[in-house]
């Protein structure tokens, strides 16, 4: 029977696990790994996009396997009485694989006020597009009850619409939700939506804007990101003027009907691919309005991607290369970053890490430079073993009231899934 | 056997053409599915890359040709969503008469969510609705198998129910199919696997379809006539082609099928009775070795092509790694497969009438390293001393060899373990899908493409097949492809493929499938991909593995995780 590539190698890979065992000894002590939960195939697995924590310390996420009908879960993942105790997981949705419900839940949540979560599926709900849904999962009223999903909208790819949701969505002040597709619209690279609330519990969605025409941004590859007056921000794998990806912004149209405006920041992939091409996941606005992130490859390297810093200026934005991986840590990410307003760190995940650890990942640090215009300083927090505690860590990380890193990763963990169901993990620094 | 002929309200067309196709071949050959007809016939694709030789080319391809297969006059013209990811490749009838609905070119997709549909092939705007759709679902009592389920790894994700490609026979205007369902009664759930034979004008089952191959859980399951083994239906998944080979004795000819799981397996039906003809299983299950990190079980999977057949209806089926003995035991082992007659019973036995093992089976049984990782292609005949040859492409490792290696086998005398014909250089990876053949007017080509390696192509002649590639694509393939060739006859060879750009580890993916072509004679000449036009004009949907495109009338048709992507000339904005 075939077996996953990685998996010809796995006695290879059980000897480097030792090794590499003896090489986090030499990482900054003062870090420390915690796998809080490992994944199973009997259960669910392939944890999907971040994790978001409730007041109680509860944390969430959503798998893109397993599950009743193995097309995904919503599960909470609750700390240990004690400290040093077994975290606890729990299944609260079973995505089901028929019907309009949605399945596979190809995003990151997000969580309400009230404690809803929000998130989207990249398959399922309209009958004959089935390309998606908009989901909210409200929790219990009582306490041991189920949560209830809610499909906000199914895509239907007719006329302009989207179809296959592929990040994690915003909420503004008003209850408005914005998000994006991958595909669709009028010109099939994918939208901005809204999904406004109405009266009665519906509500309305509306495409804002169609990506791809001509030179434009095209296929989105990551979460909005909301500024302080109401602008979206977002990048794309593809277009602009290099058909290298971009980062783009987004003023929502001032009344209903009306037209917004997309405008593309920086174009990637121009003269050289210095700049990094293929931009991927969040990116993060700092105190002083600079945007940051990541392309999952380019750079002056051998191509393994960069972070960047894009600087405000009038039309096209600065682009600072802040790190180049070059293949000895990390190696491109495939999440984005988190920003830590507190010390001005941003911090990140690569897919892929050292080769000789068998490629799992990293966890990384940029610490901004203590003089301006000095370079910034990148720390391996961690570096994760293949079947040992995770790899690929694929979602954004969650800084947690205790100022842990929480994130996971979609592959590695100890059980099932020939060493390929995923962990969730948690970094402290 | 009985036999027992199903409705034949087939359209004249199709009948004339069934005909015209096959006078004059061997009685044996007659009803086996070919996409070649000869000139002024209707075209159709019918079987998984084309024929059962699995050459994958078309040689009656009129309209597309290498001077306007470019991003200026070539592009996506339209897409049909479906419900699920289509492994198995499009299939394609012209001039079928839809009741009610009039007559159109068909084009045929099978979803994993168990669902099979019928579009109009020329045009999404006409008709945007399938002219028919059949689902094998009944929700929440009858649902898709999840992918964890039994097959250990999520190597299909997330549901796992049609896999293999169907066959159709326009002798009896059937598609045949076989889907996974979990079905729960009474609170037991049972996995259920069965043979659909569908009316290809309507999606009606035929008379006496279904039939259920097997139902059970767990390690539960079937024991066939003869066999010693159960077949686990919890655990069988039928990745390969259907393949319909015409058999005296056999009205409608025999549907063969194979199945990777707890053993391979190949089982016969009779396309009448939809009965089970033979069986035949490739690993008895006795043989694990603790520690060892391999350890298949033989799995019958080839890539989506682990079944082909030569004209004189023998069967070639190639396994995964597994325990080999030459006895019940056939890991790693091309194997010829008779279906015989028991004169004194009146049954049908599949008998293994020869084989070839490479002499490193014992280390790919030990490393996880399938032989069978890609169809096996029997070539045309060649003339001298060996002219019966299999091309046969496998998983590649220097655990195992220091030399890659492509396996040269005469269909023969296959010469049994390390009895190879010659060997041709394989990239470091070696292949996880299947080859193609195609002859210009001067040098036959055997296409195949590697793990993260270009496309290359070998030729073969008399003197057999050259020990590395004559040419090669510029660009490589992450995951390797199975390549189709669209030509008219020996001119204007175009080789398509379909690159899964995404690692194909990183389940379900979203990247759009890149379909690139290339003129055959000269690889390093790309004519177009789908990347090449701006605003993401010819994206397709999100990449499977394993999906082939099918090529015929003008159009390129393609398999995605959520739709049917259709590419042609056309008036293409730039």
């Amino acid at each position: 029977m075939c077996r996953r590539r990685l998996a010809l190698s796995k006695a290879l890979l059980l000897g480097m696990c030792a090794l590499g065992m003896i090489s986090l000894a030499g990482l900054a002590s003062a870090q420390t790994e915690n796998t809080l939960f490992d994944f199973t195939e009997t259960d669910s697995f392939w944890p999907q996009g971040g994790l978001v924590q409730d007041a109680k310390g509860n944390l969430y996420g959503a798998t893109r396997g397993g599950g009743t009908y193995g097309v995904g879960t919503i599960f909470e993942l609750s700390p240990p009485a004690q400290a040093g105790g077994a975290w606890t997981k729990t299944t609260i949705y079973n995505f089901l694989s028929w019907g309009g419900t949605g399945n596979i839940p190809s995003s990151g949540l997000i969580m309400g006020r009230a404690g809803a979560l929000y998130g989207t599926t990249y398959v399922g709900g309209d009958s004959r597009c089935v390309c998606g849904v908009l989901y909210k999962l409200v929790p219990p009223t009582q306490q041991g009850g189920a949560w209830t999903q809610q499909v906000l909208y199914a895509f239907t790819s007719a006329g302009t619409d989207g179809r296959l949701p592929n990040a994690a969505v915003v909420i503004n002040s008003q209850g408005t939700i914005y998000g994006v597709t991958q595909q669709g619209g009028a010109w099939d690279s994918g939208v901005i939506y809204q999904v406004k609330p109405g009266t009665g519990g519906t509500f309305t969605e509306t495409v804002l804007y169609s990506f791809g025409n001509n030179q434009d941004a095209s296929t989105p590859n990551g979460p909005l990101v909301l500024d302080s007056t109401g602008n979206l921000y977002g990048v794309t794998s593809l277009g602009g003027a290099f058909n290298q990806g971009t980062v783009y912004k987004f003023i929502p149209p001032a009344k209903a009907g009306g037209k917004g405006t997309e405008s593309i920041l920086f174009s990637f992939g121009g003269g050289s691919l210095s700049s990094g091409i293929t931009p991927v996941g969040d990116i993060v606005f700092d105190t002083a309005g600079n945007l940051y992130g990541v392309t999952t490859a380019g750079g002056n390297g051998v191509g393994d991607g960069v972070v960047y810093q894009l600087q405000p200026a009038t039309g096209a934005w600065i682009e600072n290369v802040l790190l180049d991986f070059n293949g000895t840590t990390g190696r491109n990410p495939a999440a984005g970053l988190t920003f830590n307003p507190a010390n001005g760190s941003l911090y990140g995940t690569t897919s892929a890490g050292n080769p000789m650890k068998a490629g799992s990942g990293i966890v990384f640090q940029l610490t901004p430079p203590a003089v301006k215009g000095g370079a910034w300083t990148e720390t391996t927090l961690y570096d994760f073993t293949f079947f040992v505690n995770g790899a690929l860590p694929a979602g954004r990380i969650l800084i947690d009231s205790s100022g842990n890193l929480d994130g996971t990763t979609l592959n590695g963990g100890l059980y099932g899934c020939d060493g390929y169901c995923g962990v969730v993990y948690q970094v402290t620094p | 056997m009985r036999s027992r002929n199903f409705s034949v309200g087939l359209a004249v067309i199709l009948a004339s053409f069934t005909v015209s196709l096959f006078a004059g071949m061997p009685a044996a050959a007659q009803k086996t599915p070919e996409a070649q007809a000869p000139a002024g016939t209707a075209m159709h694709v019918l079987t998984r890359q084309n024929d059962n030789q699995h050459t994958g080319q078309n040689l009656r391809e009129t309209i597309l040709t290498p001077a306007n297969v470019n991003s200026g006059s070539f592009g996506k013209l339209f897409s049909y969503p479906v419900d699920g990811q289509l492994y198995a490749q499009p299939l394609y009838v012209q001039n079928v008469i839809i009741p009610s609905k009039g007559t159109h070119n068909v084009v045929y997709v099978a979803t994993e969510n168990d669902s099979v549909y019928a579009f109009d092939a020329d045009s999404a705007k006409a008709n945007p609705n399938p002219l028919w759709r059949a689902s094998f679902l009944n929700p929440p009592s009858v649902v898709g198998v999840p992918c964890a389920i039994g097959a250990g790894i999520c190597q299909l994700f997330p549901i796992v129910g049609i896999t293999g490609t169907p066959v159709i026979n326009l002798a009896n205007n059937t598609l045949y199919v076989v889907a996974r369902t979990m079905e729960t009664t009474n609170s037991v759930v049972s996995y259920v696997i069965r043979l659909h034979a569908l009316n290809i004008m309507t999606g009606a089952e035929q008379s006496g379809s279904p039939v259920v191959i097997c139902s059970g859980s767990g390690n539960g399951g079937c024991a066939f006539p003869g066999q010693t083994l159960l077949f686990a239906p919890q655990h069988q998944q039928g990745r390969p082609g259907l393949l319909l080979v015409n058999q005296p004795g056999f009205a409608q000819g025999i549907v063969y099928m194979g199945f990777a799981g707890n053993s391979g397996w190949v089982l016969a039906y009779d396309a009448s009775t939809l009965q089970l003809v033979a069986s035949f299983f490739t690993d008895s299950g006795k043989h694990v070795i603790a520690g060892l990190p391999g350890q298949g079980h033989s799995g019958v999977w080839g890539g989506g092509g682990a079944i082909t057949a030569d004209s004189n209806g023998n069967i070639y089926a190639i396994t995964g790694d597994g325990y080999f003995d030459g006895i019940t035991n056939w890991g790693d082992t091309l194997v010829k497969l008779v279906l015989t007659l028991n004169s004194s019973t009146g049954t049908y036995t599949l008998v293994p009438a020869d084989y070839f093992t490479p002499s490193d089976q014992s280390c790919r049984f030990a490393q996880g390293l399938d032989f069978g990782s890609s169809s096996p292609l029997i070539l045309p005949p060649q003339g001298g001393v060996t002219p019966d040859l299999i091309f046969a492409a496998a998983k590649s490792s220097t655990v195992c060899d220091s030399v890659s290696s492509i396996y040269i086998v005469n269909r023969d005398n296959m010469g049994h373990v390390g009895g190879q014909v010659s060997l041709s250089n394989a990239p470091a990876h070696g292949s996880e899908n299947s080859p193609a053949y195609w002859a210009s007017s001067t040098t036959q080509y055997i296409y195949s493409a590697g793990v993260d390696d270009s496309i290359r192509a070998f030729t073969v002649s008399s003197t057999g097949v050259s020990a590395s590639s004559v040419m090669n694509t510029t660009n490589t393939l992450t995951n390797g492809t199975t390549p189709a060739i669209s030509s008219n006859g020996t001119s204007n060879g175009i080789l398509w493929a379909l690159d899964r750009t995404e690692n194909a580890d990183i389940l379900p993916g979203t990247a759009p499938i890149v379909l690139h072509a290339y003129d055959a004679t000269k690889l390093s000449s790309e004519l177009y991909n789908s990347t090449q036009a701006s605003s993401g004009r010819d994206n397709a949907g999100p990449s499977v593995k394993f999906q082939v495109p099918t090529i015929v009338n003008g159009k390129v048709y393609v398999g995605t995780q959520n739709e049917l992507d259709v590419y042609g000339l056309c008036p293409c904005p730039q």
